[in-house]
């Protein structure tokens, strides 16, 4: 059994691994306490299913619709607020309550126009593949082949090519970042549509599995926010750390005590590493002003 | 006119609520997301000795704020050192673990069926508040009681150097005073407050569940705060109105009850993002909120 | 002596995790009652030595003693509660806050701890706060004599006054204070050289109530015209600590070329 809830945990932890790199790389850049991220994770998997239910695409187009889609909406939170407000000379505290509004407005349109109710993509029972005594169902096997080769991906990206070199450039220091000569809001489009992106592709591999309904976006990104913190803010790498974590973590809870209470442990988890090692697992010092 | 009553008292536990929110938030600086867990423990132990024992409104009211204001302890005691969104994080897995209990302890909390037939408050010796009227008229007593105490707090010595701490924290260390005692002072009040709010509620709608205390409602409650303006009284209170009342009147447009839920939702969002734009200290209030 | 540096060493460490050794063993007493000017380049570690005594800069070694307390484990407050007063760079009035307010702010910490006092104890609270506000007042008087334009200003937000009058009056506040020690943080830079001549008359005054005065300056004329002292931080040391009067002050001390680019530019303004 313990091993079944391993596999389980580790594939429930890449799940919050992409989720928390697509709200770091806007949180760590930006400084933007992107709460909205939820609504864009509603968002996805309501288009996804759209897509692939009623309309009946295959699910991989489907998929790439509700990427692209997300996207969209992804930038058009930043241009259509973060951008302005910070142009405004707004503080990260009024773009956090301006992405509170964007959240609301976001989630409830979908239930308004989709209904309260939770909604499956996947109606067959799926197949499942044994290896002595794990079992792990196929949407499983799916969720984790791709999640870790996007994660990989992301990664190296963000390792190799300039984009990662500007991502920490912006996120060090603004200032010098516009006299070396780099445009902030270039860098920052990119940033919002990688991140929507990335959101994207977690919320379709989870609604695959389990279904949707308007109000799972803040569950999971909670989840995911512990997951950042725990690796460790201010790295990419460091929340595929703290997701796996947390993954594992709450799959050992539910599995041999409650599932009711995993809620409970992830966040005394984190209150513990805010309180004895807010530097996250990785441990790297970061500034505090 | 009972619909009028009933939504004068929501607004009374509302004001007290936002205002609460307004001495951490607005005064202190410190972005607290778990307000409804206040919210929460206040209403459930409010139940418990409104179940259980037969005292007036006066000592339960004592027992909620020494409990709230003690478990707010703890919370600063750990994290009021912690650097700006370190402490809403704090404030968040609070919020969280104790939704979780409230949800899961159901010997004691009922889980989430919650606990129904919540006996009133009794007030003066053992005179029990019977229907909306008295519930209506003591909620304003306890909200205009909640006003003229932050408004004592806002001008008074103590007030003014909370300001200060909450513009410039280090030239007020410089000057020997321990801004961190000042921030647990003014969270200990808000999570006293909040607490009160509770025992209010649990015991006029007379029924509680943990789905009154999510982080959603200490979103809803911050969201308030914002929309009406922070740093002084008419911000909180114009808040708790705008979010009160407004939802209202959307009842007169005639629409289905789910969408104008979502509908009120939404116009929430818009007012949160419109008000951010053109007001950011809020329709009413007077400082910006300051950058963490 | 009133202030007992005593091998201080610091060091930083970057975003590349390198480290710097910024002081390597800071030594310096500073007599109870003087006057002394502390000089160095820019970034030199001036400011940073200021925080470690204010309390703010915790990470180092060696000790510092004030007044027979070792400051090592006391939190800022209390050490500024000891009297060790602080001006900071750029260190203004507070906006949103009155020219008064701002000014209660100095008086010691006697009724506004407590959130309740003005409502369980209004009439103590009251008179405790009149008097914060008499001291202010007299202060100003003090400094800028009867009927000076301040006065008619008390109301006024912290933020409306110009950058050289915030500098004067926050100079005001700390006299307010029962201070032994002020720590003043370039105290003249980047005022004209009408509130240069009043920020000097205010040092003298202050120092001729007895407080013991340590400051950061880079205008050499200033330092000449009010210093007992001087010490000079350079490579993370004390490389020299001798009354004003010793220093040849035609002939530039090695100080950094930074520094005599600032003088230079101070001079002629």
């Amino acid at each position: 059994m313990l091993a079944q809830f391993i596999i389980n945990g580790l594939i429930m932890g890449v799940n919050y691994s992409l989720l928390a790199i697509g709200f770091a790389i806007v949180y760590n850049t930006t400084k933007i306490f992107h709460i909205a991220a939820a609504g864009l994770y509603v968002f996805a998997a309501y288009m996804f299913w759209l897509f692939s239910v009623p309309i009946g695409l295959h699910s991989i187009i489907a998929g790439l619709v509700s990427v692209i889609l997300t996207m969209s909406l992804s930038l058009l939170c930043e241009i259509g607020v973060y951008r302005p407000l910070k142009h405004l000379k707004a503080t990260n505290n009024v773009a956090m309550i301006a992405s509170i509004g964007l959240l609301a407005i976001i989630i409830n349109s979908i239930a308004m126009l989709f209904g309260n109710n939770a909604k499956v993509i996947q109606t067959v029972s799926s197949e499942s593949l044994t290896i002595g005594e794990i079992l792990i169902t196929s949407p499983q096997l799916i969720q984790v082949s791709v999640g870790v080769i996007i994660i990989l991906l992301i990664l190296i990206l963000l390792k190799r090519s300039g984009w990662g070199l500007r991502l920490r450039a912006l996120s060090d220091d603004e200032i010098l970042f516009k006299v070396l000569g780099y445009n902030p809001d270039a860098t920052r489009t990119v940033i919002f549509l990688m991140s929507g992106a990335i959101i994207a592709i977690s919320s379709d591999l989870t609604a695959y599995d389990l279904g949707l309904d308007p109000q799972m976006g803040m569950n999971f990104l909670v989840s995911a926010i512990v997951a950042m913190i725990i690796g460790g803010i201010g790295k990419t790498w460091t929340c595929l750390i703290g997701g796996l974590t947390l993954g594992v973590l709450q799959a050992l809870v539910s599995g041999y005590f409650s599932a009711s209470w995993q809620n409970a442990v992830s966040f005394i988890l984190l209150l513990l590493f805010l309180f004895l090692k807010p530097s996250g697992i990785a441990g790297i010092k970061t500034r505090t002003v | 006119m009972l619909y009028i009553a009933h939504i004068l008292i929501i607004l009374n536990i509302y004001i007290i609520l936002v205002q609460a929110a307004n001495l951490t938030i607005g005064m202190s600086n410190l972005l607290t997301l778990c307000q409804a867990a206040f919210y929460g423990i206040g209403a459930y132990l409010g139940t418990l000795f409104l179940n259980q024992f037969n005292i007036s409104f006066l000592a339960i009211a004592a027992i909620v704020m020494t409990a709230t204001g003690v478990t707010s302890l703890i919370i600063s005691f750990a994290s009021i050192r912690l650097k700006g969104d370190f402490f809403i994080f704090a404030t968040l897995a609070f919020q969280m673990i104790v939704f979780t209990i409230l949800n899961n302890w159901t010997t004691v909390t009922g889980g989430p069926n919650g606990i129904s037939g919540i006996p009133s408050i009794k007030i003066f010796g053992l005179i029990q508040l019977k229907g909306i009227y008295p519930h209506l008229i003591f909620s304003y007593v306890v909200a205009a009681a909640t006003i003229l105490l932050m408004r004592n707090i806002i001008r008074s010595p103590f007030g003014r150097t909370m300001r200060a701490i909450r513009t410039d924290e280090i030239a007020v260390v410089a000057t020997g005073r321990n801004a961190s005692m000042y921030k647990t002072w003014a969270f200990f009040i808000s999570a006293a407050l909040s607490g009160v709010a509770g025992i209010l509620y649990a015991s006029y709608i007379p029924y509680i569940d943990p789905s009154n205390f999510t982080l959603d409602e200490s979103i809803f409650i911050l969201s308030a705060l914002f929309i009406g303006g922070i740093g002084n009284i008419k911000g909180p209170l114009l808040g708790a109105v705008f979010v009160v009342v407004i939802p209202e009147l959307l009842r007169f447009v005639g629409l289905p009850t789910d969408i104008a839920a979502d509908l009120r939702q939404i116009i929430y969002g818009l007012s949160l993002i419109i008000v951010m734009f053109c007001r950011p200290q809020g329709i009413a209030g007077v400082l910006q909120p300051s950058n963490r | 002596m009133l202030l007992q540096l005593k091998d201080i060493h610091t060091s930083f460490t970057n975003s590349r995790n390198e480290t710097f050794d910024l002081l390597r063993g800071v030594s310096l007493d500073i007599e109870e009652g003087s006057i002394t000017a502390l000089m160095g380049g820019n970034g030199s570690g001036k400011t940073t030595l200021f925080n470690i005594i204010s309390g703010f800069h915790k990470n180092y070694s060696g000790s510092v003693i004030f007044d027979g307390h070792n400051l090592k484990r006391l939190p800022p407050h209390a050490i500024a509660s000891l009297g060790i007063g602080r001006l900071f760079q750029g260190g203004q009035l507070i906006p949103g806050l009155t020219l008064l307010e701002n000014l209660q702010l100095g008086a010691p910490d006697t009724n506004d701890n407590r959130p309740l006092s003005s409502l369980l104890k209004p009439h103590q609270t009251r008179e405790a706060d009149l008097q914060k506000k008499n001291k202010a007042i007299e202060s100003l008087i003090q400094l800028f004599g009867e009927g000076n334009k301040y006065l008619d200003k008390l109301y006024d937000d912290g933020s409306s006054f110009s950058y050289g009058a915030q500098r004067l009056l926050s100079l005001a506040r700390l006299m307010i204070g029962d201070h032994k020690l002020l720590l003043l943080d370039e105290p003249t830079s980047g005022v004209n050289q009408q509130f240069f001549d009043t920020i000097k008359s205010i040092i003298t005054q202050i120092a001729s109530t007895g407080k013991t005065i340590f400051f950061i300056e880079h205008n050499t004329k200033f330092i000449r015209d009010i210093a007992d002292s001087c010490a000079i931080l350079s490579d993370g040391i004390i490389t020299e600590h001798c009354p004003t009067d010793n220093i040849a002050w035609d002939v530039a001390k090695p100080l950094s070329y930074n520094t005599l680019i600032k003088q230079l530019f101070h001079e002629q303004s």
